[in-house]
């Protein structure tokens, strides 16, 4: 990312607000083309995708709580960009993470938001989140389906140094997706090497991939000898590497085998070009994510995505927007002062409207009878309600889409005080087509939300 | 109630000054704590675990059952005592008890003489990885830059075994950037003229030469003399594809890819210490570990050639060696990697992003020189032996025209300067010098709009005297009934407001102090006497209560406190260093070196071969035995 272009190309966007507006999936390709999926590939039911949204810093409540419930309520300034597609999304109030009531007020937020647990204090030894993100406990289901088992992505690499104040490394603010509760999953946060990631991974059976395959049983031979050398404490590191290393060759096997149904692309990713790195502009950054969450989908080069707007404590400067001037967690601390509130909330109303592209960018995309949309399932929200007090309850939740019609959009369900956030999960998980009955703190599925 | 605030902040700031009277005052408290919410059960013969907590509550009893106290405090940190049907502690007095436990570990950390401490495996860093490849090849495309960011553990380094776990995401790219980095090398005169160091021929075949390659190029890549079972395997592959009719080139080429993405590359692997006592890391471990710390990157040809003599477990020659790397231009690869994250200027162009509607001439230029100007004044200060004071305070530093102009110093200096950072005298009358006046750490210390004395106060007590001030409360009180009253109010008048709130007070009196200190800079570093058209007061005090009227004189009440300074900076290069965080046993290892500083003027020499001459660096504890029951249970699953 260079400076001086990004002052002119900060420059063109003031004047032009077209150039942002026109997204990289139009601009890269007519429409036509990208609904025009390959008929074998549709025969059958199309599979359900699930992707999480994080938004660091919370949201104010007074602009974000409906008023009413049911399926006849006013919109509040947040949800305002929501106005179209408010029919394919659910509003649910007061769900909260009860073990994350806990530490401080966002690390815990953080790296606790899908596993509905409480992580490990430390600011390295024993880094831990003591769960499996609910993400990827849907990603185990049908990782061997798609050529990337799931793709975390975000738009801020992971922090700098450690939170000594609170005792936290940021390591835990820059993940919400948990492998394993010891491992965490790192995000992609530039859009052309997410494209150029897709866009390998769905290649098949070419030469490289043979010779890739010869390096890599290589090494993985090696490497288990090598393991057995290892001290106790070290074979949990020497694990993660050779699990890396089978994922790859995984996928390289099942490409390559004969007789194994293949994988096929549901619409064919070679119809775009790579998109440039990382824009300067961070609304431009946002929305090619957005794409590329859709062309994931689209392809079905993976079924489960989480991606993060900003890291925990995130300080983006958000003076792009009108009527803003300032850092994201510098006016989420907004002291009830009108003035801060104000921005805080266009920040909010802000990250929204992402969400409200997402969801419009998948339901114009035809599945059958169905959008893309339709078979999936959105998830929008923040591991803490108003920025000022960092509570974990009543949190800042949506979801978006049919879940291959299973989920009941269109109203605002609110819940009894501390309903768990993790009953969501649950019903998500089912959903999906993994049976869950029980996930952390959950006392059930939530009701109202599955059809 | 500002109780919690209070408390903690105090023993943090007059404890570590005072800390015999301290350590009787907090023994009192101890005993109350123990007896209130552990004695119950742990108490006697019939003891619960056979902890009897009467035994132990003593600074003394810290220093002889340190195991235990680690223990303890494990099980307090993690909520698994007091149980659940037992007294919980309130969250105040649990962090109190934490503090203690740490403090009384570190005071007493010599009393069983120098540990070594653990040495867990750990693989390359992203910056170590594109340094390796790009020394390993002789190549300069960035290979590389596509992994993932690292985050950081320990002491905030992002060199720390803890946090560098491995995403599926690694396996890719690990194999794209060797695939990358052998096609680039192919086709590299200079790469292949290192890498091929015998070629098929009148006086080799070609299976000799093949050998001989792989042999040396996996010696190198795995920073230590590949086996001959290595290169057999090695060979296999090569030979099969030989055999489905590669070229020799490329076969060859082609095996090389393996030894970049295998774990004995990738990862810096010690042999596991067997023995029953701690026990010296071998020659060439020794090269590696000096090699990342020193130059992170991979150890050069005659650091290799020191390690195969056997020379880096000789005490003369290892120090012989640490001098020659850190006066080598190379060791500019501790600076860039160590200066940016200790200061946190790294985050500069990150998080760190001044209002460009405000500060209009700040651009891409101007950031680099931020980023650098701290930088080089440290490999400067670690080349030339100078003391590490003149980090607080020096007669010279590096700038172009551009940060000269920035400084407002440019018609005085009498170098000649250019686009180039280039080393300059400091006038007499500037108030430049050393990195607390400088642009980089007064610009990430402060708002993308404006300066935040809170910002700049907690900045300097964390990264420049160790002292970590408490976070604010969960539930930071609303000021509403202020908001109408601070318009217009100077930044130092709104803060009086909120230290006129005691809950804030007890903090950031201490906090906001230091701060004033700079607020003759702007929040881009530059010299200002007004702000928002009312002169600017930097009067303030450091903790302890030593008072300064202006940045000069700040600077000179943190060198009256360069104990703490020194301290400090040790603790965060020994943690980088072993690229762990530091545990208690540690801290022996830094009396040790902080003794040996002030005996010879902090010369930064004495800091570095004191690191690498500390039983930690030097050694690796023994991993014998095997964990015990009560071991595995302390570990949360």
């Amino acid at each position: 990312m260079t400076f001086s272009k990004s002052i002119s190309r900060r420059t063109l966007l003031r004047g032009t607000g077209a150039a942002l507006a026109l997204p990289w999936l139009e601009a890269m390709a007519p429409k036509s083309v990208l609904a025009n999926t390959p008929d074998d590939v549709l025969d059958g039911k199309a599979p359900v995708r699930m992707a999480v949204l994080y938004v660091p810093n919370g949201v104010h409540p007074d602009i974000w709580n409906p008023k009413e419930e049911g399926t006849d309520f006013e919109l509040p300034m947040a949800m305002e960009p929501l106005a179209d597609i408010r029919h394919k999304n659910l509003v649910l109030t007061n769900l909260w993470n009860q073990h994350s009531n806990t530490g401080d007020g966002h690390y815990v937020k953080t790296g606790g938001f899908l596993t509905g647990q409480t992580i490990n204090k430390t600011v390295g030894v024993d880094l831990n989140s003591n769960g499996i993100s609910m993400d990827q406990l849907a990603a185990r289901e049908v990782e061997h389906l798609t050529p990337l088992p799931s793709l975390e992505l975000g738009t801020e690499p992971v922090h700098s140094g450690v939170d000594g104040t609170v005792g936290y490394t940021r390591v835990y603010g820059a993940h919400i997706s948990w492998k394993t509760p010891t491992s965490p999953l790192a995000k992609e946060i530039d859009p052309k090497l997410v494209y150029q990631r897709m866009f390998r991974a769905s290649k098949q059976g070419t030469q490289a991939a043979a010779d890739d395959r010869l390096l890599l049983d290589k090494v993985l031979s090696g490497a288990k000898s090598l393991r057995g050398r290892l001290g106790q404490e070290d074979r949990h590191r020497m694990d993660e590497y050779l699990e890396s290393v089978r994922t790859v060759e995984a996928r390289l096997a099942q490409l390559e085998q004969p007789g194994h149904a293949p994988w096929r692309a549901r619409a064919d990713i070679e119809k775009h070009d790579a998109p440039e790195g990382i824009p300067d502009a961070h609304a431009k950054h946002v929305q090619l994510m957005m794409d590329m969450i859709v062309l994931a989908f689209q392809t079905d080069t993976t079924r489960v995505t989480s991606f993060m707007f900003g890291n925990a404590v995130s300080n983006k400067d958000f003076a792009f927007l009108d009527g803003v001037k300032g850092a994201h967690h510098s006016l989420s601390h907004h002291q009830s002062e009108e003035d801060k509130l104000k921005q805080y909330n266009l920040i909010s109303q802000w990250h929204v409207a992402q969400y409200a592209y997402l969801l419009k960018r998948l339901d114009a995309i035809q599945e059958g009878d169905a959008t893309l949309l339709d078979n999936s399932m959105i998830l929008f929200g923040s591991g803490l309600k108003d920025g000022q007090s960092h509570s974990p309850r009543d949190l800042p939740i949506l979801l978006g889409g049919r879940g291959g019609g299973k989920i009941n959009t269109g109203q605002h369900i609110r819940y009894e005080k501390n309903t768990p956030l993790t009953n969501l999960y649950v019903s998500m998980l089912n959903a999906f087509g993994r049976e869950t009955e029980v996930f952390s703190d959950s006392t059930g599925a939530l009701d109202g939300v599955l059809v | 109630m500002p109780s919690r605030l209070a408390i903690v902040l105090f023993a943090v700031v007059s404890c570590f000054a005072v800390s015999s009277l301290c350590a009787e005052e907090g023994v009192t408290r101890l005993h109350g704590l123990l007896a209130g919410h552990c004695n119950d059960c742990h108490q006697g013969n019939d003891a619960e675990a056979h902890l009897d907590m009467t035994k132990y509550n003593s600074v003394e009893s810290v220093a002889s059952s340190r195991d235990m106290w680690v223990k303890i405090r494990q099980r307090i940190e993690t909520n698994e005592m007091p149980p659940e049907d037992g007294e919980p502690f309130s969250a105040e007095d649990r962090q109190w008890v934490l503090d203690w436990i740490d403090n009384s570990l570190r005071s007493t950390a010599c009393g069983d003489g120098p540990q070594p401490g653990p040495s867990p495996l750990r693989r390359l860093n992203k910056n170590e990885y594109r340094a390796t490849i790009r020394d390993l090849l002789k190549i300069h495309v960035d290979i590389g830059a596509e992994l993932p960011e690292d985050g950081a553990g320990g002491s905030g380094f992002d060199n720390a075994a803890e946090t560098l776990f491995l995403s599926p995401i690694h396996g890719e790219k690990y194999l794209d950037a060797a695939k990358a980095a052998i096609s680039y090398a192919q086709r590299n005169q200079g790469s292949r003229d290192l890498i091929l160091v015998r070629q098929p021929g009148d006086k080799s075949t070609e299976e000799e030469a093949a050998h001989d390659v792989l042999q040396r190029f996996a010696t190198r890549a795995f920073r230590r003399p590949a086996s001959e079972d290595e290169v057999e395997d090695l060979m296999r592959l090569y030979r099969q594809r030989m055999e489905s009719g590669s070229s020799w080139d490329d076969s060859v080429f082609f095996t090389l890819q393996v030894v970049l993405i295998s774990p004995d590359f990738l990862f810096r692997i010690e042999q596991p210490n067997l023995e029953e006592e701690p026990r010296l890391v071998s020659d060439h471990e020794m090269a590696t570990r000096l090699s990342y710390f020193l130059w992170g990157t991979t150890p050069d040809r005659k650091l290799m050639h020191a390690a195969d003599e056997g020379k880096l477990t000789d005490a003369d020659s290892l120090r012989e060696e640490t001098i020659r790397l850190l006066k080598d231009g190379q060791s500019r690869g501790l600076a860039e990697n160590f200066v940016g994250q200790w200061l946190g200027t790294r985050e500069l162009g990150r998080q760190s992003q001044p209002d460009r509607e405000l500060f209009k001439r700040y651009n891409q230029q101007m950031q680099d020189s931020f980023q650098e100007e701290p930088l080089l004044l440290f490999h400067e200060i670690f080349k030339n032996n100078e003391s590490l004071l003149n980090l607080i305070d020096a007669d010279y530093t590096f700038a172009n025209d551009e940060l000269a102009r920035h400084y407002g110093i440019r018609d005085k200096l009498t170098e000649n300067i250019s686009q180039r950072m280039i080393k300059v005298k400091l006038p007499e009358d500037t108030v430049r010098g050393g990195i607390l006046t400088m642009s980089g750490p007064l610009t990430v210390s402060s708002f993308p709009n404006r300066t935040s004395p809170v910002l700049r106060g907690k900045w300097l007590l964390e990264n420049i005297l160790g002292i970590v001030p408490p976070p604010p409360p969960p539930d930071v009180p609303e000021l509403s009934e202020e908001g109408e009253d601070v318009a217009g109010k100077s930044v130092r008048e709104r803060l009086q407001i909120h230290r006129d709130n005691p809950s804030c007070a007890s903090c950031h009196n201490t906090i906001d102090p230091v701060g004033f200190g700079l607020e003759n800079f702007d929040a881009i570093g530059r010299w200002r006497e007004e702000d928002n058209g009312t002169k600017v007061d930097s009067a303030g005090k450091l903790p302890g209560g030593e008072a300064f009227t202006n940045p000069k004189e700040l600077k000179q009440a943190v060198l009256r406190q360069k104990e703490k300074f020194v301290t400090l900076l040790t603790e965060k290069m020994l943690s980088y260093a072993l690229g762990r965080g530091l545990v208690p046993s540690d801290y022996c290892a830094v009396e040790e070196i902080t003794q040996r500083l002030a005996a010879h003027d902090y010369q930064t020499h004495q800091l570095v071969l004191g690191i690498v001459e500390s039983v930690p660096f030097r050694y690796k504890a023994s991993q014998a035995a095997p964990p015990t029951t009560d071991d595995s249970t302390v570990r949360s699953e």
